[in-house]
């Protein structure tokens, strides 16, 4: 990458540079104080040989913050915002749309273009000729509409033509592509900056005043084991109860990270002991032996069956379920399979579906929800392998 | 860090360099260029230099306002050979109204550096 490079180089020549300045700046100014009772100074070579040893010794003393702050004001300058995720997130969904506007505008000769999601104009370019009719191209991916393409005719009293709006039609799908991007990007780091402000409020609210309890607790157990042996008895039996509570806590903490399942018994074995919460009953086949997965791979595929298999149960009305991981060297494949009663013809997708396909387009999988051979649902989520 | 943004940060060392050159160019430089090199008070290169560091900072500034990252450098790299200058002046200046004006001069080439080196508060891990 040639701008990582000009930038590292930047960061290279700058950052030294600035520190031999503040070294040098130092002893002007020391320089400068130390002259002050006779000055102005005729000569640098009146300068007292103490003095460059005082500016040796401030520029010493003061050069670990300095260097630090320096470092890290040039690196912020020379690579940008890389450290905040938010701000990186919002730049991609903040110059790529902008950018495709333009480059639609401008290879198709039109003089409006405008890009609307969530019912607001994320971006625009050009201005609509006055009197030129707009036309309107819905922007669907995986068949969720996320906002309209608005063009404008490039005349006065003017229409496109049948050929220009199915260009637009064709050239609507890239530009969907690229809002669904933009979307998922700033999604996938709102959530993950969720999930850490959820982890420490669980460590800091949860787990810290509890353990914090204990100890203090315990100090007055120790204080009472030999004066009232029975009090310490019962506080002994409190103390057990809040470690459990305590260590339960750690268990769901841990879980909701990534489910303990997985490390123990492997994806497959896991997926034989998911709990769908009544009786349904399943068979699993995989390949023998399952090869190795990405971790983030196996989690999604784990919580998106996870939900089949519940909004099977408690949904469809299913008593069986056939769950098939099947592996490829292009990627990784998981179908679940119900004999419920199927997708409703009013169907519309609810928090468990809106999930699963979060939890797909997070790891660019692909995820199709749809009725089964001999009814019932079928769910399948494909993953590439970076391998492939 | 500072909860001022760097757009922010960058835009007021922006506007304070071109303060400085805009008073720099008005009352040092054009009244010695006009003058020529014969009859100018300061020495004639020192004039130069002068002009031509004022007029890079006027460029340096309308990059850092448009937040441009050579903008940002050029404004650290004028201001820091400002700096220099100020120093000078407060090693070898004679009266007091020049000591006074290098000491200010200082401060305001600091303030500079350190806004074009800010950096935003980050959102960081727990």
């Amino acid at each position: 990458m040639r701008s990582d490079a000009a930038n590292r180089r930047l960061y290279q020549l700058l950052l030294p540079f600035l520190l031999i300045w503040y070294a040098l700046v130092v002893t002007g100014l020391v320089a400068a104080v130390s002259t002050f009772p006779h000055r102005p100074i005729g000569s640098l070579d009146e300068i007292p040989w103490w003095s460059h040893a005082i500016a040796f010794a401030v520029v010493a003393a003061t050069w670990a913050p300095v260097s630090a702050w320096l470092d890290r004001g040039v690196h912020q300058l020379a690579f940008g915002q890389r450290d905040n995720a938010y701000e990186v997130a919002g730049h991609v969904s903040r110059q790529l749309l902008p950018s495709v506007a333009a480059a639609l505008a401008g290879t198709m000769a039109l003089p409006y273009v405008e890009i609307e999601s969530d019912g607001r104009v994320v971006t625009s370019y050009g201005k609509v000729p006055q009197g030129a009719s707009m036309v309107e191209i819905a922007l669907t991916y995986q068949d969720e509409r996320l906002g309209t393409l608005r063009v404008s005719a490039r005349r006065r009293r003017d229409r496109l033509s049948a050929a220009d709006v199915r260009l637009l039609e064709d050239l609507g799908r890239q530009v969907a592509m690229t809002l669904y991007a933009a979307r998922s990007r700033e999604r996938l780091v709102a959530a993950r900056e969720e999930e850490r402000l959820r982890i420490r409020r669980d460590l800091h609210d949860g787990l810290g005043p509890t353990l914090a309890s204990l100890g203090l607790r315990l100090g007055v157990l120790q204080r009472t084991v030999r004066t009232d042996p029975a009090a310490a008895a019962d506080l002994a039996g409190e103390l057990r109860t809040d470690v459990r509570q305590a260590t339960a806590d750690i268990r769901r903490l841990v879980y909701e990270l990534r489910p303990p399942l997985l490390d123990e018994f492997g994806l497959v074995d896991a997926l034989r002991n998911l709990r769908s919460g009544d009786g349904l009953s399943r068979t699993v086949s995989a390949p023998e032996p399952m090869p190795v997965l990405p971790a983030a791979v196996e989690v999604a595929l784990y919580r998106i069956a996870a939900e089949a298999l519940h909004n099977a149960a408690r949904h469809a009305s299913a008593t069986t379920c056939a769950v098939d991981v099947a592996v490829s060297p292009a990627g990784v494949t998981l179908t679940v399979t119900d004999d419920g009663r199927g997708l409703p013809a009013d169907y519309l997708a609810g928090v468990g579906h809106r999930s699963m396909r979060e939890r797909s387009s997070e790891l660019g999988g692909t995820l199709a929800i749809d009725g089964a051979a001999g009814g019932g649902t079928r769910v399948a989520v494909t993953f590439a392998l970076e391998n492939s | 860090m500072g909860r001022m943004t760097r757009s922010t940060a960058l835009r007021i060392a922006a506007a304070l360099s071109v303060l400085v050159a805009i008073i720099g160019i008005a009352l040092f430089d054009l009244p010695n260029l006009v003058l020529g090199a014969r009859d100018s008070e300061a020495p004639f290169g020192l004039v130069l230099g002068s002009f031509t560091s004022d007029v890079l900072a006027l460029v340096a500034a309308y990059g850092a306002w448009r937040l441009q990252k050579w903008g940002a450098v050029l404004l650290i790299a004028v201001n820091a050979f400002w700096i220099v200058q100020a120093v000078t002046s407060l090693l070898f200046d004679r009266t007091g109204a020049e000591l006074l004006f290098a000491s200010v001069m200082l401060v305001h080439h600091v303030v500079v550096i350190s806004f074009c080196l800010w950096r935003e508060r980050v959102v960081s891990a727990v």
